[in-house]
């Protein structure tokens, strides 16, 4: 499917258009490009002709069914959700006495939301990464005691973000890539599988996949670049093994650098979202991952401090609004703060899931149709 | 000419030319936009109604080189709903006519 036609069907998708009458719609529309394009037509024109995937939503919005009903026993899941999780922390609770981490059934309540109400496969993963990731982090870090390099988890909203995003896969590949190879870079690291005189090649990733030849195949120079950066990578990775030091070795690094200036490519060309909202978003999430590996290694709590890691989100989500600012939208990662600290620093599991009433009663107090 | 009474109108004109003959919705585009100063993306919402209004239905046919086509045929409905309007236009246009083109003196 084109970019034309997989727009239209996100945005009968986000609309919560039925299954359906996406179908229908996006196959009816698939046929008409086709005769376009048969007509020797581009894509510009056969866009000019067939009006904006809004513009085709809002002509057929009469005609089109929407999810509501499919979603009425969905709805009653989540709003029982809370009190499946009360009852599984009580009866787990008492039983084991176990309190934390069995406070994390309580994260069943927005992890429910996210599942039943996301508008698509791509929507929901992200979102219920957001809760998976604390999830396993508090898991892995409370049994096995490993909270580095766990909190890598975290990395799994972004990548999910960026996977999930409307951009093409070129451009999903190169954003991943920035995550991926931090992960990679990080735990081969930690477990000693690889020095950081090598680990740090693997964020080249970004500046090789940047120089490959997607988009423009006959775009000589950048292959050229590209070429020469794989070639370097080579040369260093030569070098070191045989007993060169670093940074003598670094100095290969002058080829692909010398290539770059002449082709023009000096600052590699990567699409970057510009948008004021983004640059304050990279900004905060550079900061706070700064700041967590700072103060996990300052005061060695990676058990307690794992929670700056949640500004991301939230931020994300204040950023994303763009009317009113809505308190249920961030309640969940309150809750968890609170919830967290009480239970870490009073030892009052027992009470400090209570917290998590706070979502829905923020919730309710919010909703105006209430 | 108000978009309404236009809407109206090109709903009459996909009537009758489906009426006429079984067409696949780019068909009806063409056919149309070659007759009528009509912007394309006006026709699929059109058709789409009228066949949620049971006026058409529609099967998927064979092509020869490309992907199956959508046809659009006229229901039994959608035939009555085409002769009422096709005679209640007639009787409308003729009294447009009598008013424009007559010379009474309305003084």
């Amino acid at each position: 499917m084109n970019k034309f036609l997989n727009e239209l069907e996100s945005l009968l998708r986000d609309n919560d258009v039925s299954e359906k009458d996406i179908n229908e719609v996006v196959s009816d529309y698939e046929e008409f490009y086709e005769e376009y394009q048969s007509k020797g037509m581009n894509e510009v024109e056969i866009s000019r002709r067939l009006g904006t995937p809004n513009d085709i939503y809002l002509n057929v919005l009469e005609t089109l069914k929407k999810k509501e009903i499919e979603r009425g026993y969905q709805k009653k899941l989540v709003s029982v959700s809370p009190f499946i999780a009360t009852i599984i922390f009580f009866v787990v609770g008492y039983i084991t006495d176990v309190w934390h981490p069995t406070w994390l059934v309580f994260l069943i309540i927005p992890l429910s939301g996210v599942l039943f109400n996301g508008k698509s496969f791509g929507d929901k993963a992200v979102a219920a990464s957001v809760f998976l990731s604390v999830g396993g982090y508090i898991l892995i870090g409370h049994y096995i005691h490993i909270w580095h390099p766990t909190w890598l988890v975290f990395f799994l909203i972004p990548v999910l973000g960026i996977l999930n995003g409307r951009e093409g896969i070129y451009n999903k590949l190169l954003g991943a890539s920035v995550f991926v190879s931090t992960i990679l870079a990080l735990v081969l690291t930690h477990y000693h599988i690889l020095s950081w005189k090598f680990a740090w090649l693997l964020f080249l990733t970004v500046a090789v996949l940047g120089s490959l030849p997607f988009k423009k195949p006959r775009d000589y120079k950048r292959i050229i670049l590209g070429i020469s950066l794989i070639l370097a990578i080579i040369f260093y990775i030569v070098l070191l093994i045989y007993n060169v030091r670093i940074p003598l070795a670094l100095l290969v690094f002058l080829l692909p650098l010398v290539v770059a200036i002449w082709s023009s490519h000096i600052n590699i060309n990567v699409q970057v979202d510009k948008r004021p909202k983004t640059i304050i978003l990279s900004i905060i999430s550079l900061a706070v991952i700064i700041g967590f590996i700072y103060f996990g290694i300052t005061f060695n709590n990676w058990a307690y401090i794992w929670q700056v890691l949640l500004i991301i989100p939230v931020a994300a989500i204040i950023l994303s609004v763009d009317e009113k600012f809505s308190w249920t939208a961030i309640m969940p990662f309150i809750a968890v703060v609170l919830f967290f600290s009480l239970g870490y620093f009073y030892n009052a599991w027992g009470i400090s899931w209570l917290a998590f009433l706070l979502i829905p009663i923020v919730g309710v107090l919010e909703d105006k149709n209430s | 000419m108000t978009t309404q009474f236009k809407k109206g109108i090109i709903e009459l004109c996909v009537l009758k030319i489906i009426n006429d003959k079984e067409m696949y919705g780019f068909e009806v585009m063409e056919t149309l936009t070659n007759e009528l100063k009509v912007n394309e993306n006006t026709i699929y919402p059109l058709l789409r109604r009228l066949t949620g209004q049971g006026l058409f239905e529609t099967y998927q046919k064979e092509t020869v080189n490309g992907a199956p086509r959508k046809y659009y045929k006229i229901t039994e409905k959608g035939k009555k709903f085409l002769l009422k309007n096709l005679n209640e236009w007639q009787v409308f246009l003729k009294e447009v006519n009598n008013v424009l083109e007559g010379e009474k003196n309305y003084e």
